[in-house]
């Protein structure tokens, strides 16, 4: 009797303490229904790589952040390293890298729509409003692709090899141009032209070392490159070519110009607004018109900040990373660099859209 | 010095060397004799001041891999994700774990961690935790705290062989077989241990537009493990070897959102250690020599990794006893060679590191002090030290403390790493850290206070060019309390026995030299404020029941605080049946009692409730 005793002690003991270390469940969040992502930017934020934790940021032109919010509204993540976003018609496609897909999303409402597989993703552009342009690493591979894309039917109709890591992707003049960024320490040097008629590649243009972004103005294609610097076995500087923007005719396809930026800095994002290209180089973001044949650029704003560039309503949007496990920040400032709004946003943001 | 305490003293240092030198084992023997000096391993002077503990070995004998055993018991934190699982003693990093078997550090030298998951548990005499900074013992990274995986020789088995069958859930089958020749002079073991598991459990993908259930795939995993244990003891002389060859295959799982680029790794190892020790009255000379090869390689549909290393461990140890006084002196010279694809040559370095450690005994008072200069020749590591005492302020009550110095060097790929994407740093410092805590011990409650403050703390970030590069960027405090709770009662003829753990960590960023770094004053991601494991063991007749319960408070998975994983309570039930023939037994584990749906590491499945069976003969 007495072992029993003992024995129904101990059950209860192990109740007990099962109980008191349950954990609570608490109510899944609202669902906000009525949200418009009208009038703003979004911005992606990569996460961190295998983390699963990129997420959407929109900044509204009235100054109002709200961050994780294709999350709100759909109840289920983006996934893993959001890498970009664009804006067709009425539609977001959010290049989601690392989860291997494209997530097609109404922009006004960020309502899930469906999705596009594509193996590693990196940027999209439209070259009408039925048929849009994907870049995609292949997984890291030597070859990547840029696969056609029917936006009807969220379909792959053609897939296009191309160099080592296609980055940025532009439509211009019946061409797609398509930056081959290759992985660090293999510089890239070239951009891929495909036709769109044919869905060939029709010319390969080389730039200086490390193509990065690319912008457009009218007939021209401005490609910046973050040029190179060369390390010996210990890993000392033995070479450092200056970063550049090339110049390209988007219809005669030939280089126009090679404007050399300062040296000793590394440039990163290249924005065209009013006749004007902004870009970074080091800390500073810089302007110069599109019609300077050489290094014309005026420092407009010096600050703390590592990511993209871009114009939007008249303002320039830089984001920062600290690090890629905490959340970034975007600074807004006038065009001509005064700081108007910091905004915190998701992690490691990377690209705007609108 | 008569023949009587002669014949004693033998027969102590027999047992203290070759029994599993357990705290409460030493202690009794203290008692019976307290007037000898007492010759015990150096590593063991880590109890004066804070504290060691074996790990039961029901739970050694029927987990998978360490990284099983840690994760459902005691006070670290284990983090497994993909195919690798680290562990967090004390809120601290990965990389401040040291991991040693049989003295021999076991780290990577590649990353500096300890991938627990390739580990096994059940072909060792014991598993030991040491809590606390210990670097003046062990070396580079045991900042946080040391794990050691013993081979001791037991003489008093009441057999020779032991033939294990396991089977469970999700394609899991495992053979191991132990046999061991005995004699007065020498004692010759051997384990032999296969298994593999396909892992492929269900689980609800609740990241997908519906949470649809999927199956884990890719993500088998097998092991291999041969070690063999030889001992020869001639009057004063002891000398033996021991020889591990581990081999380890998986296919690498990715997180539930991720692309998976189908990932295999290898890692395969022979670990050799040899000793020849020499006893006198006051002194003796332990002399050592390891040799450690690692193979491992890393294929995926893109990447291509290899990695190979070999790795001289030799010692001198010297111990001289003095009245009340003990003394130790040793030289560790190290040679490590590490070839990886990802280096742009053979990287090559030597290491020397020489100590003295000191025990004074005086009363009711056990002090000890060490010092350990270690020279490397691409860092300086500044003088180490530790210090520590137990005070038996009364027969029921213990006070104890204990102040380091420790380090942690920079890893290989830390300095010369250099492709994808990623360049290594050859300025790097070691981190730095100092170490305190204290401990009062009344009758079988515990209860320690410990504040680790670390600096130069490594971090990989993306330079100007986007290469990611390490730098010595964060100052990182890390303090709190565990409180340690043993319970054991006889009645009639049921035997309770009740262990009970809580830590309570607070870990925090005091410094960064990152601008606008979010991430100050934030507790680190993936170190749980809270803590606590719960065994409980009955015994009764033929039956033996262990209940395994362990709560893992909420982790944050960034550094600022911006988003975080719910705490999780699993509880793991071992029932155990002694049979009538040939001491045989049969085991059944049931894990995640409660099939509670979890994730350790955001996005990554863990298995709900499955079982294993293990069958275990006795001759």
């Amino acid at each position: 009797m007495k072992t029993s005793k003992t024995i129904n002690k101990l059950i209860i003991f192990f109740i007990t303490f099962t109980l008191v270390s349950c954990t609570k469940d608490y109510p899944e969040p609202l669902i906000p229904i009525s949200e418009k992502y009208d009038d703003g930017i979004f911005v992606t934020c990569e996460g961190n790589f295998n983390s699963a934790n990129g997420s959407l940021s929109f900044i509204s032109d009235d100054g109002v952040v709200e961050n994780n919010i294709f999350n709100s509204v759909n109840g289920f993540p983006l996934g893993d390293i959001v890498q970009s976003i664009t804006i067709i018609d009425t539609t977001a496609y959010i290049v989601v890298n690392n989860s291997g897909k494209v997530v097609v999303a109404d922009a006004g409402t960020m309502e899930y729509i469906s999705e596009i597989s594509v193996t590693t993703p990196d940027h999209m552009t439209a070259i009408s409003n039925d048929v849009a342009y994907v870049s995609d690493w292949n997984d890291f591979s030597e070859n990547g692709f840029v696969h056609v894309i029917d936006l009807k039917s969220n379909e792959i109709t053609n897939s296009i090899q191309v160099g080592h890591q296609p980055g940025e992707i532009l439509y211009s003049n019946g061409y797609v141009f398509v930056i081959e960024s290759g992985v660090w320490p293999d510089a890239g040097n070239s951009i891929s032209v495909i036709n769109v008629e044919s869905e060939t590649i029709v010319e390969n243009i080389i730039v200086a070392a490390n193509p990065i972004n690319m912008a457009l103005n009218e007939n021209i294609l401005w490609v910046l490159s973050k040029g190179e610097t060369g390390y010996d076995e210990n890993f000392q500087e033995i070479s450092v070519t200056p970063g550049s923007l090339t110049s390209i005719n988007t219809t005669s396809l030939q280089v126009d110009n090679v404007i050399e930026l300062h040296e000793g800095k590394i440039p990163r994002s290249l924005v065209c607004n009013d006749n004007l290209l902004y870009f970074r180089n080091g800390q500073s973001i810089f302007s110069q018109s599109v019609d300077a044949s050489e290094l014309n650029a005026i420092e407009i704003i010096t600050g703390n900040f590592n990511n993209e560039i871009i114009c939007y309503d008249d303002h320039i949007y830089s984001a920062y990373v600290p690090s890629y496990d905490q959340s970034g920040e975007v600074y807004k400032f006038s065009t001509n660099g005064v700081l108007e709004n910091t905004f915190q946003v998701g992690i490691a943001p990377g690209n705007f859209g609108f | 010095m008569s023949s009587g305490i002669k014949i004693i003293l033998m027969k102590r240092i027999i047992i203290l060397l070759f029994f599993c030198p357990c705290f409460v084992m030493a202690q009794d023997i203290l008692i019976q004799v307290p007037e000898v000096n007492f010759i015990e391993k150096r590593s063991n002077l880590h109890q004066i001041g804070s504290k060691q503990w074996t790990i039961d070995s029901v739970l050694t004998k029927n987990s998978y891999s360490l990284s099983n055993l840690l994760r459902q018991f005691g006070p670290i934190y284990v983090k497994e994700y993909g195919a690798l699982s680290s562990s967090f003693f004390r809120g601290s990093t990965a990389s401040h774990t040291q991991l040693l078997w049989n003295g021999i550090p076991l780290n990577s030298l590649s990353t500096g961690q300890a991938d627990l998951s390739i580990f096994p548990t059940n072909i060792f005499s014991d598993v030991k935790l040491n809590a606390g900074g210990n670097s003046t013992l062990f070396g580079s990274g045991a900042i946080g705290g040391s794990i050691e995986l013993n081979n001791t020789i037991e003489t008093n088995l009441k057999y020779d062989g032991i033939i294990n069958y396991t089977s469970g859930d999700f394609g899991l089958i495992s053979k191991s077989f132990f046999y061991q020749i005995n004699n007065n002079k020498s004692n010759l073991n051997f384990h032999f241990s296969k298994s593999e598991s396909e892992n492929d459990f269900e689980y609800i993908n609740t990241g997908l537009p519906e949470n649809t259930v999927e199956i884990q795939e890719h993500a088998y995993k097998s092991s291999f493990q041969y070690l063999m244990n030889y001992t020869r003891r001639k009057d004063k002389f002891s000398s033996g070897f021991n020889l591990w060859v581990s081999n380890n295959f998986r296919e690498v799982p990715v997180g539930m959102l991720s692309s998976n680029p189908m990932a295999v790794q290898w890692d395969d190892a022979i670990r050799t250690k040899f000793f020849f020790n020499r006893y006198l009255t006051n002194y003796s000379l332990k002399l050592t020599h390891a040799f450690l090869t690692e193979n491992f390689e890393y294929q995926s549909n893109t990447i291509s990794s290899h990695l190979h290393t070999k790795y001289h461990f030799s010692s001198l140890n010297i111990n001289r006893n003095f009245k009340k006084l003990v003394t130790y002196f040793g030289l560790n010279f190290q040679n490590r060679s590490v070839y990886s694809n990802y280096y742009s040559e053979i990287a090559n370095e030597n290491l020397l590191a020489c100590f003295i450690s000191l025990k004074h005994q005086l009363n009711r008072f056990t002090t000890t002090a060490s010092l350990r200069k270690e020279i490397h020749p691409v860092y300086s590591v500044p003088l180490l030290y530790s210090y520590g005492h137990n005070f038996s302020v009364s027969s029921n009550l213990i006070w104890k403390l204990q102040i380091s110095k420790n380090f942690r060097a920079p890893s290989f790929n830390d300095l010369y790493w250099l492709g994808d994407g990623a360049m290594g740093n050859t300025d790097l410092l070691p981190e730095l850290a100092l170490n305190s805590e204290t401990t009062l011990e009344y009758k079988r409650v515990s209860f320690t206070l410990f504040s680790n403050m670390v600096d130069n703390m490594i971090y990989w970030q993306p330079n100007s060019e986007s290469v990611w590069v390490p730098q010595n960027l964060k100052q990182v405090w890390s303090r709190g309390s565990e409180l340690k709770y043993n319970y054991k009662n006889e009645i009639d003829k049921v035997n309770l026995i009740s262990q009970f753990s809580y830590a309570y960590t607070i870990s925090k960023i005091n410094n960064s030299d990152i601008e606008n770094d979010n991430s100050f004053d934030k507790q680190l991601a993936y170190v749980p404020i809270h803590k606590a494991s719960c065994l409980i063991n009955l015994d009764f007749n033929k039956w033996k029941f262990s209940l395994i319960n362990s709560l893992n408070g909420k982790v944050f998975t960034t550094s600022d605080e911006s988003s975080d994983l719910a705490s999780y309570f699993i509880s793991d039930l071992i029932i155990n049946y002694q049979l009538n023939f040939h001491s045989a037994s049969i085991d059944i584990k049931i894990n995640n009692l409660l099939n509670k749906s979890y994730q350790v590491y955001e996005w990554f499945p863990m298995p709900g409730r499955h079982l294993i069976t293990s069958f275990n003969f006795k001759f």
